[in-house]
């Protein structure tokens, strides 16, 4: 039974998470390991994606038709489930990161200049 | 999972592979394997939180999954409580069928349309109040004189077409005992405007209603054409006897058209141009002052009702301004022309039934859920103890990670087993209660026509009962079971502790409202029981054991030649047969119907009076009023004396003597009926006064009665009515009276009533309302007391550890008494008073119904109250004593 709480943790990481799997992506198909490393490295460690949101978004993803996924083998030698963007995924990132780039900028000039800590 | 081709497996295997690389990964930075897998998998998380949620995110699947399951589940739990499901099974089907065949007769009578094309074109002109329509109504629908149609019919701008019809009893036999059947006069246009072809033959059309047709020319119906003629193809051209005048017969309209009156099936048309050959109502498409017909018509696409009565009250008054009766006072052709007229929605038809039974069964609708109130009431009682019962099942659900929306969907699919079970088999006793509901309001001469077979609406109302029934009954228990959460109820184990008022605060509030509903029920029982029985005990001024109505027409040139003799030879044979002791002649029989009333001056020492509200007339013969053993209180019967030419001469009753009398002595004194047009005005002596008598109906008040002689009758009529005393059964007499008449004239028309029937049909309603509205009261009686019963026994139950303990204690086994007592007697009293308010409130919707009497009668009210409160003591009685009862140390060891 999805609760109260499961439903805001999926709403407060929907935006972000799904965002930065697909953008990973853009740079050829990958796992989910490969993918959450990705984004650790990309962000320098900032971002730790946590591993029990990431399946359920992929699938999410999935579900949605912006990913497709196959099962392979991974560079060493092992099974896995790679994913890799659909031309609709394609399109959906394009708006999404506008989208994204509009919210941080005003939200930027909402905030007002960076304070120094005293 | 079927969504998206993956599958539960799919998904655990890719989590799998994830730990796998990572955990390569970590023993590649030197980690031993245990403590590479190790960190992997605590890196990773809960990987069955993961997998579940997967799972859930597929839920259109998980939802029918579900459903079924819990279905299959609610089916396993019911069949091991085979007499709780009995038991709900039952009063559901009582209740729900009880529904289902009111809603039925409701959806007949009062909701279907017509079965033709576009139904929800057709508009009725109705006049809308305001004036008055002067003179005689006739039959049914009664509302417009042929002059008024005649100029009606040219005003059609707004419409598709326009018809006019009207019901008569025509006898088809071509001479001896009549034989009924339901006529229709209709103009030209109808089959035409309701678009109802011909099965066979052709039907009528507008050139075949003109005036001066002659007998015209007939369409049967479909059922008439198979009943008569057998479904004879060879019909077409054949003629039918219509008050023994040969018609032509042109055509059988289709199986599925029953006639424009729901209720009534038509059995033979003919133009409304027939009626001066047949001689029906001779006069009356040229009277201005008969009013017999219906007019209706088809709105031209995109016109609405609201549009057709505007342009109805633009050309109404010129119409009334031409058909103004010569005859009329200033003041009521005044009135005349004050009408106003409209078109209201006339999909469903005409139909006299509708007006007479939609107040009851709306009424009786109303009882009937009620009862099944009621009924949902003691089904969530037993739910709840149920439930309580289960309640460690439901708290290990519950400990077990089961929400609570799943456990309450658990239960209630329970719920929704029951009532749709209840509602199947109350669906099959709705149509047997339906046949019976149908048949009450059958008279001895017709049965009505009802299309009874289910239709969306009828299953609608059924899916709607069931909704409501499941969530009145399942819902608060369901929710109520799975408050506690899982820890607390898991420990709650009911040992020791006393209960609680929050615990049995939906109990309580079940038994008070059920207490209410039974109140609200015994009452409407007894309101309507007592109604009838006054109106059946009450005394009409005539006995009806024994008599026997007999219409005669003469049909015979010898006897309508000399009416007043061929009467006199009727009489006189009439008195000879075995048996009869009396018998007279009446022109308008008491309660069948039909009645004549004029308004009259009385004239006193001081000069005419002014007229007081209208009079009864009835003509009758000598001896009338000892056939019906009315007693005559002063003066004299009719006698020979009383002859065309003599003194006009009347006997009054006593309600005339009390109304207009003035505390003089009524005989010798003289008065002068108000004569509508073209009538010669009567002085008439007032010669007797007899007992007061009912004539319209035994319903209606005592009107003041007037009886003239019909020996001094100067309108010749080719028939009238007899009335016979009998000291033999009466249907005997019926087979020696038709063998005495047909020795009279083979040619007499002859048709029997007996009076007694022509009573009962006259108060079959009100029978009908007490007969079933006793049998519910009686059930929410039963239901309430058993709900009462079983809750006042369970809370003993439930505190049989606590009084156990009070008794070691010391407490006196009155004491004990006392309390439980206590308890249900604070039930009973809320119960009672909310019962009795809202009883006071909805008193007022059954007033119309009521005979002599008032909804909020205090002896009714007293008598229901403490009938409501004696059964319901005695339910809480038992469970009391039984608690006072226990023995304390075997309460107290079995814990």
């Amino acid at each position: 039974m999805s609760t109260q709480a499961d439903n805001e943790r999926i709403a407060l990481l929907q935006g972000t998470l799904d965002l930065l799997i697909l953008r990973t992506l853009v740079f050829g198909a990958d796992h989910g390991l490969g993918i959450a490393r990705a984004i650790q490295k990309q962000s320098d460690d900032v971002l730790l994606v946590d591993h029990g949101s990431l399946y359920p978004a992929l699938q999410r993803l999935e579900n949605q038709g912006w990913i497709k996924a196959k099962w392979g083998v991974s560079s060493n030698n092992r099974r896995a489930r790679f994913y890799e963007l659909t031309l609709s995924g394609r399109k959906h990132l394009v708006i999404e990161t506008s989208q994204w780039r509009k919210l941080v900028f005003a939200i930027g000039l909402v905030l007002g200049p960076e304070e120094v800590e005293g | 999972m079927w969504r998206h081709g993956r599958r539960q497996e799919d998904f655990a295997d890719e989590i799998r592979a994830h730990i796998e690389m990572e955990t390569a990964r970590l023993v590649s930075e030197g980690l031993s394997k245990v403590e590479a897998i190790a960190q992997a998998r605590r890196e990773f998380g809960n990987t069955t939180r993961v997998e579940e949620r997967f799972y859930e995110s597929n839920r259109l699947s998980l939802g029918l999954e579900t459903l079924l399951c819990d279905l299959r589940y609610g089916l396993r739990s019911l069949r091991k409580s085979p007499v709780f499901t009995l038991a709900a099974l039952l009063s559901l089907a009582l209740g729900i069928g009880a529904n289902v065949a009111l809603f039925q007769l409701v959806n007949a009578v009062m909701l279907r349309s017509l079965p033709v094309r576009n139904a929800q074109e057709l508009v009725r002109f109705t006049w809308k109040g305001g004036g008055a329509l002067p003179g005689n109504h006739w039959g049914f629908p009664s509302e417009f004189s042929n002059p008024q149609w005649e100029r009606l019919r040219e005003k059609r701008d707004v419409f598709a077409g326009m018809f006019a019809c009207a019901r008569n009893d025509f006898n088809i036999a071509p001479t001896g005992e009549i034989k009924l059947v339901k006529g229709l006069f209709a103009s030209g246009g109808m089959f035409q405007t309701l678009g109802v072809p011909a099965e066979l033959g052709r039907v009528l059309t507008e050139s075949d209603d003109r005036r001066g047709c002659g007998p015209g020319l007939a369409v049967l119906s479909h059922s008439f054409w198979q009943r008569e003629y057998g479904g004879s193809r060879s019909v077409i051209g054949r003629t039918v006897f219509i008050w023994t005048h040969p018609v032509e017969i042109i055509g059988v309209t289709p199986e599925w058209f029953h006639g424009v009156e729901m209720g009534k099936q038509f059995d033979v048309a003919i133009p409304i141009c027939a009626e001066p050959s047949l001689g029906i109502m001779p006069g009356v498409l040229d009277d201005r002052h008969t009013f017999w017909l219906g007019v209706s018509a088809r709105l031209k696409p995109g016109v609405t009702a609201q549009q057709a009565s505007t342009y109805l009250q633009a050309k109404i008054p010129a119409i009334l301004e031409a058909t103004v009766h010569p005859g009329w006072r200033p003041d009521q052709a005044a009135d005349y022309l004050k009408n106003k007229l409209g078109a209201a929605p006339g999909g469903n038809g005409y139909s006299e039934l509708r007006e007479s039974v939609s107040n009851p069964l709306l009424m009786l609708l109303a009882i009937a859920g009620l009862v099944l109130l009621i009924a949902c009431a003691n089904l969530a009682n037993l739910m709840l103890a149920r439930a309580s019962t289960r309640q460690s099942e439901l708290a290990i659900r519950l400990s077990l990670g089961a929400s609570r929306g799943r456990v309450i969907r658990q239960l209630l699919s329970e719920s929704l087993l029951l009532a749709v079970g209840g509602c199947a088999l109350g669906a099959l006793l709705a149509q047997a209660l339906t046949r019976y509901l149908v048949a009450s309001f059958a008279t001895t001469m017709d049965s009505p026509f009802l299309n009874l077979s289910p239709d969306g609406r009828t299953f609608g109302f059924m899916a709607a009962l069931v909704v409501v029934c499941c969530l009145l009954f399942g819902l608060a228990p369901a929710l109520r079971a799975t408050r506690g959460g899982s820890g607390e109820t898991v420990r709650a184990d009911n040992r020791g502790q006393t209960a609680t008022r929050e615990r049995f605060g939906l109990q309580r509030i079940l038994v008070v409202s059920q207490i209410a509903l039974s109140l609200i029920l015994v009452l409407a029982a007894l309101l309507f029981v007592r109604s009838f029985t006054k109106l059946v005990t009450l005394d009409p001024g005539f006995r009806e054991d024994g008599v026997l109505a007999v219409g005669v027409g003469f049909n015979d040139p010898g006897l309508n030649q000399h009416p007043v003799q061929a009467l006199e030879r009727i009489l006189d044979a009439l008195r000879h047969v075995p048996g009869v002791d009396h018998a007279a002649t009446v022109q308008d029989v008491p309660l069948a119907g039909n009645t004549w009333s004029q308004e009259i001056r009385m004239d006193h020492a001081t000069g005419w009076d002014q007229p007081k509200g209208s009079t009864g007339f009835n003509r009758v013969s000598n001896d009338y009023f000892r056939t019906m053993s009315t007693p005559l209180y002063a003066g004299r019967d009719f006698d020979a004396r009383d002859r065309v030419g003599a003194q006009d001469v009347a006997i009054v009753d006593q309600t005339f003597v009390e109304r207009f009398s003035r505390d003089e002595n009524p005989l010798g004194r003289t008065f002068l009926p108000e004569y509508g047009p073209g009538e010669t005005s009567h002085h008439y002596q007032i010669v007797g006064v007899v007992k007061r008598t009912k004539y319209a109906s035994l319903q209606s008040e005592f009107e003041p009665t007037v009886f003239v002689p019909l020996t001094q009758d100067d309108e010749t009529e080719a028939g009238s009515w007899f009335v016979v005393h009998t000291r033999l059964p009466l249907g005997a007499t019926t087979a020696a009276v038709r063998h005495a008449l047909e020795g009279v004239s083979p040619g007499l028309m002859t048709i029997f009533s007996p009076m007694p029937d022509i009573v009962r049909d006259s108060v079959r309603h009100e029978s009908l309302l007490a007969k079933l509205s006793g049998f519910f009261g009686f059930l929410a009686i039963v239901l309430a007391t058993v709900g009462l019963y079983g809750v006042s026994s369970y809370l003993v139950a439930q505190r049989r550890h606590e009084i156990g303990l009070r008794l070691a204690l010391g407490a006196q086994r009155r004491t004990i008494l006392r309390m439980m007592l206590t308890q249900s007697c604070v039930l009973l009293l809320a119960g009672l008073i909310i019962g009795f308010v809202v009883a006071l409130a909805a008193g007022r919707l059954a007033e119309s119904l009521l005979f002599e009497l008032k909804p909020n009668d205090p002896s009714t009210i007293g008598l229901a109250l403490v009938g409501v409160s004696l059964v319901s003591f005695l339910a809480s009685l038992i469970p009391a004593l039984k608690a006072s009862n226990i023995p304390p140390m075997a309460a107290l060891r079995e814990e």
